[in-house]
């Protein structure tokens, strides 16, 4: 897409700052502080850190050889991609600063389910329990890529589903839509390990598909969302 | 794992600047990559409008109201003006987005310029430190694209529409603007059924290259090659042909490959204007609209016509004659014994303007011993009058009933009550509005209201139609009476307007 020249002043702007011109710095800054700043605040509540990592961002973005900020070609809106540059410095940083809150690149999401808690699962009996847990992790290993995309950036991320329209690109009804299919074909797939390891009745089952319905969603997100950002 | 995409590519998937291909390719990543996920979630947080925030506030003089839908630039919402009481739409970018701000600003200076009944109306800017915000007229109705989906309509409905909407593209074209975006979410259809093309954030004049979308933008337009008005003619068409297929095609894609349920004629004209080559297509949007209407007004000139003239013009406007499966000797009425056609003609006509079915049917007996394959159509008019559409529509030729597979006749009442699931599923497709109550207004209006004859034909159609909506086919017939008389037009033109408007 040509959208080079729509951008020409950004670009111009982001090749000078490379260049370490002191005047096109300053523009860059009254500019786009605001942008730093709106990413900053998701990072720091306090005013004190959330300087240090705007300067963190600054040196990142414009010292180095060559700086970053001259990766910038003008494909797309310079505010994007400064945003994401600034997340990617910000989310670097809090990994190797706070260890006490992992950011969520610590594995798939099966692996989160292994690392949960049993206590939502105090609502099954326990002879149950145990299958739940291994039908569920089954369940979200059958998740094809796009489910699992989906569920990642609904549940394990908490994105609304505006934001998560945003996320993948789509409309926010698309996104609703897929969000809701990924969740069922979950429980779906749920019922139909317990109903293979338990071996149970119809009356059985029937109970049990009940709470199932009920908590598994509540389950796996809160066994996602413990060990997600 | 796929390697990393670059920071361009995530910051364009929020902004809707990918292809499918990139899009989904992108979004697999994210299924296997926590670190991208994370990047991308936050970037949606950051990007994504905050509906919360925006609901509960005004911006200038307006009330802000609850939120109309979010593009890639900005939040929409319905709100109030208390000075002028009345609802507008207002778009509003957020003011830490300075490129947006500029673009909403281009946009709002095309719009001045414009004044068209087939643009969306600006009202106002307002620039404040929550946003700069574009306020303009709320269109009750929906987007094509959203419309298509509910209304699943016939290419002739779909034609009208976008026909519409090329008037509003010569409108942006005269003064020397590309809209640059022609797209079905970006043409707004009012329940009044007229069309405004919106979203001028790219209208531009030719040389600075600005993003379109994906399928409906003009291969030249992909390629960053400069455009003219022949970009937006590949978008208009290409829209036509989304509304009656789902989907888009190839730039370049033949007339006999694109959807059989556009007839033969327009689909030559479409293909010309999806062609890949600018000089392939029409010079101007205007020519791809005449084209496209050249039939409709063959047909509207030969109905222009009084008495004989119109009724031989008929055969021309109305139903190929079905084949006889089997050749009966045709059992001719006493009253109409040894008439000449000529006589029977004027009869036919008078029953006509009377609504007399029964005479319809006497005198077509006539008419159709004489000469069987030019006086069909005439019967299945006779047969619809009184009420019989199913009837009347077994008579037509198999070609045109095809055409009207879908259709509603089966529920077309022998002049009797509205069955009550036709109308609660009419009512209950978005047609709010359409009550009995409701047409019968509309009815009332073409004498009460209509100022001008233009008016009162206006209102009328718009009775036909509320009729028809709501299965009323009796009703409907009755003002196609009235309209016949307004346009001082046989009779049978109404009715098949009847018939095409029960056709849904």
């Amino acid at each position: 897409m040509g959208a080079v020249d729509e951008h020409a002043g950004d670009l111009a702007l982001a090749t000078a700052c490379a260049a370490g011109d002191a005047k096109a710095i300053a523009t860059f800054e009254a500019k786009f502080g605001p942008v730093l700043r709106t990413v900053t605040a998701r990072f720091a509540t306090d005013p004190q850190h959330a300087d240090e990592l705007r300067q963190r961002i600054r040196e990142r973005l414009l010292t180095g050889a060559p700086p970053r900020i001259a990766q910038y070609t003008g494909r797309g809106h310079f505010e994007n991609w400064l945003r994401v540059a600034a997340l990617r410095i910000c989310l670097n940083a809090q990994r190797g600063h706070d260890p006490a809150r992992p950011a969520a690149s610590t594995g798939g999401l099966a692996e989160l389910v292994d690392g949960g808690d049993d206590i939502e699962l105090r609502f099954l009996r326990a002879e149950y329990r145990e299958a739940f847990r291994a039908a569920l992790t089954a369940a979200v290993g059958a998740l094809d890529r796009s489910e699992r995309a989906v569920l990642r950036l609904g549940v394990v991320h908490r994105l609304t589903i505006d934001q998560l329209g945003v996320a993948l690109g789509i409309h926010r009804a698309t996104a609703a839509r897929r969000l809701a299919r990924a969740r069922e074909r979950l429980i779906e797939r749920t019922i139909a390990g317990l109903k293979s390891s338990l071996a149970l009745d119809d009356d059985e089952l029937a109970s049990l598909q009940r709470e199932v319905d009920g908590q598994v969603e509540v389950t796996l997100s809160r066994l996602l969302a413990e060990t997600g950002a | 794992m796929t390697t990393c995409p670059s920071d361009e590519t995530i910051a364009a998937l929020v902004e809707g600047a990918l292809v499918e291909d990139e899009r989904g390719a992108l979004e697999l990543h994210i299924a296997g990559c926590p670190a991208c996920a994370a990047i991308v979630a936050e970037l949606a947080r950051l990007v994504a409008p905050d509906e919360a925030a925006a609901a509960t506030a005004t911006i200038g003089r307006y009330e802000l109201a609850g939120p109309l839908g979010s593009g890639g630039m900005g939040l929409v919402l319905e709100a109030f003006d208390p000075l002028l009481a009345r609802r507008v739409a207002v778009k509003i970018v957020r003011p830490d987005r300075p490129l947006a701000r500029a673009r909403l600003l281009a946009e709002a200076r095309g719009l001045a310029l414009l004044a068209d009944p087939h643009i969306l109306t600006l009202h106002d800017v307002v620039d404040s430190e929550r946003g700069v915000c574009l306020v303009t007229e709320l269109v009750d109705g929906d987007p094509a694209d959203v419309w298509c989906r509910r209304t699943r309509p016939t290419w002739p409905q779909v034609q009208a529409l976008y026909l519409q909407v090329a008037r509003g593209l010569v409108a942006v074209h005269a003064r020397g603007l590309l809209h640059r975006d022609v797209k079905p979410a970006n043409v707004f259809v009012g329940r009044d059924g007229r069309a405004r093309l919106g979203d001028f954030g790219l209208v531009g004049d030719g040389t600075a290259a600005l993003g379109g979308t994906p399928g409906f933008m003009a291969p030249e337009q992909a390629a960053g090659a400069p455009i003219d008005v022949r970009a937006d003619q590949f978008g208009l068409a290409m829209a036509m042909i989304h509304a009656v297929a789902g989907t888009v095609v190839p730039a370049g894609t033949a007339a006999a490959a694109l959807p059989r349920t556009i007839p033969a004629a327009a689909r030559e004209v479409l293909a010309r204007a999806i062609a890949v080559r600018p000089n392939d297509r029409f010079d101007r949007v205007a020519d791809l609209a005449s084209a496209l209407e050249a039939p409709q007004r063959r047909w509207r000139l030969a109905a222009a016509g009084l008495g004989l003239a119109a009724i031989a013009a008929i055969a021309v406007l109305a139903w190929p004659v079905a084949p006889p499966v089997v050749a009966e000797p045709e059992v001719v009425a006493p009253e109409v014994a040894g008439a000449d056609e000529s006589t029977l003609l004027v009869a036919w006509t008078e029953a006509m303007h009377e609504n007399d079915a029964d005479r319809c049917a006497v005198v077509v007996t006539g008419l159709v011993a004489i000469d069987k394959e030019k006086y069909e159509g005439h019967r299945a008019i006779c047969e619809m009058l009184a009420g019989r559409c199913k009837a009347g529509v077994a008579m037509l030729s198999p070609a045109v009933r095809a055409a009207a597979a879908s259709t509603v006749f089966d529920y077309c009442p022998a002049d009797g009550d509205i069955p009550e699931e036709r109308a609660d599923r009419a009512l209950g497709q978005g047609k709010r509005g359409r009550s009995p109550a409701a047409c019968a207004d509309r009815a009332t209006w073409v004498t009460t209201l209509a100022g001008t004859p233009e008016d009162a034909e206006k209102f009328a159609m718009n009775a036909i139609q509320c009729f028809a909506g709501i299965g009323d086919c009796a009703a409907a017939r009755e003002q196609a009476g009235v309209l016949a008389k307004l346009r001082a037009t046989t009779p049978a033109l109404e009715l098949a307007r009847v018939a095409a408007e029960c056709d849904r």
